[in-house]
């Protein structure tokens, strides 16, 4: 590994004496791209760093729109005399840094606070705010359980809701989070009886059976079923909502 | 010319306002239009473009459809909305009531201002101008 490195640097120094590094490698094999793989390539390097981070669909558009100011201006550069391959290194040239680019698209669509792709935790946090005393209800009242469970199919969707308006940074899936880590405590709550029968040395009980007259048997289901699913498309809905809540606010205080 | 490209940035949301006024343009389109309106005078790294013009959209300032050209390419058309042409007029009163001021500041004319001006607000140095409060 170490001995490619030290052979990438001294090929990048033989090619362009005194460059520092294998950048001036990268930008030999830029510079013998065809016309057309030089705005491709442009384009994988604005879109990389947002693999990831934000959804295809969005990177998909990003990239054609890209594609197509970028095919008009090396077309206008074509017009005026350019050769295509002289065209196409003129037409990404004035279009920027790529990774000056993709900063200052992320930076203008966190600044929106509308299907930001930042940080989960804060909706994360949020669900767990939600769910922890709604499970703790459960297990620490399980006479109540069954009359209760009705009344929390309704609580998932408001919990959701409540993520996507606090917490619009990737509500949904901080909301799923939220849900799947309260359900794994329980499910751990679940098998914690069995553990202790067996430790107690008295008559040997499949742990099925003891799990399944456990209280928590239902919230554990519930909560996998229900909860995880309808709470992270409720963050879903609940980002929407705030952000046409702040454009119609936005409207009018304009007006 | 070489504009400061830290000025053409900042403004670049209001550049865009305003050439979307007089009708749809695509990305390309808009550049072209600042260039031409500006005498190529306004010029820049024209990928800079998208984060203003996202941001707008995103803001309800814009919206966006969009549209295939007769050589089959897919365009993205942005226009203005109402809330947009309300934002540029009070981006554009903005505007000239600063470089009014700046024109007023670099011009010397400082007899337009000074009976505004409370006397309390000098900086105590002796011979030096008056000037306002700092907040």
């Amino acid at each position: 590994m170490m001995w490619n490195r030290l052979k990438f640097r001294k090929q990048a120094e033989a090619e362009y004496p005194g460059a520092p590094g294998a950048r001036p490698l990268f930008e030999a094999r830029a510079r013998d791209l065809p016309p057309g793989d030089r705005l491709e390539d442009y384009l994988d390097r604005v879109l990389a760093p947002l693999v990831e981070k934000v959804p295809y669909d969005a990177r998909r558009e990003l990239r054609a729109e890209l594609r197509s100011h970028l095919e008009a201006l090396a077309d206008a550069y074509e017009e005026i005399g350019s050769t295509p391959d002289e065209a196409a290194r003129l037409a990404v040239e004035q279009f920027g840094d790529p990774g000056k680019l993709v900063k200052e698209w992320l930076r203008a669509r966190a600044g929106c606070a509308e299907g930001s792709y930042l940080s989960p935790f804060p909706a994360l946090g949020i669900g767990l705010v939600c769910f922890v005393p709604q499970t703790l209800f459960f297990v620490c009242l399980p006479g109540v359980a069954d009359s209760a469970i009705a009344l929390s199919l309704l609580f998932p969707v408001l919990a959701g809701l409540l993520v996507g308006v606090l917490a619009p940074s990737r509500a949904a899936f901080g909301a799923f989070l939220s849900a799947a880590v309260v359900t794994l405590v329980t499910a751990g709550m679940l098998a914690l009886p069995s553990v202790l029968f067996t430790a107690a040395g008295s008559e040997p009980v499949r742990w099925y059976e003891v799990t399944s007259q456990s209280p928590h048997l239902p919230l554990v289901l519930l909560q996998s079923l229900w909860w995880m699913p309808a709470s992270a498309a409720a963050g879903e809905v609940g980002e929407r909502l705030r952000s046409r809540i702040r454009r119609a606010v936005r409207e009018l205080l304009i007006a | 010319m070489d504009m400061d490209r830290e000025l053409l940035k900042g403004n670049t949301p209001t550049l865009v306002l305003a050439v979307l006024l007089d009708g749809p343009l695509h990305g390309y389109g808009i550049a072209r239009e600042i260039e031409r309106r500006s005498g190529n005078v306004l010029r820049f790294r024209e990928g800079t473009l998208y984060p203003a013009l996202h941001a707008l959209e995103h803001q309800g300032l814009l919206t966006s459809e969009w549209q295939r050209d007769d050589r089959g390419r897919d365009k993205r058309l942005y226009g203005l909305t109402p809330a947009g042409r309300a934002a540029l007029a009070e981006r554009t009163e903005r505007w000239a009531r600063f470089t009014t001021a700046v024109e007023q500041v670099l011009g010397g004319q400082d007899d337009v201002e000074s009976a505004e001006v409370p006397e309390a607000g000098g900086s105590g140095i002796p011979g030096s101008p008056r000037r306002a409060p700092s907040f």
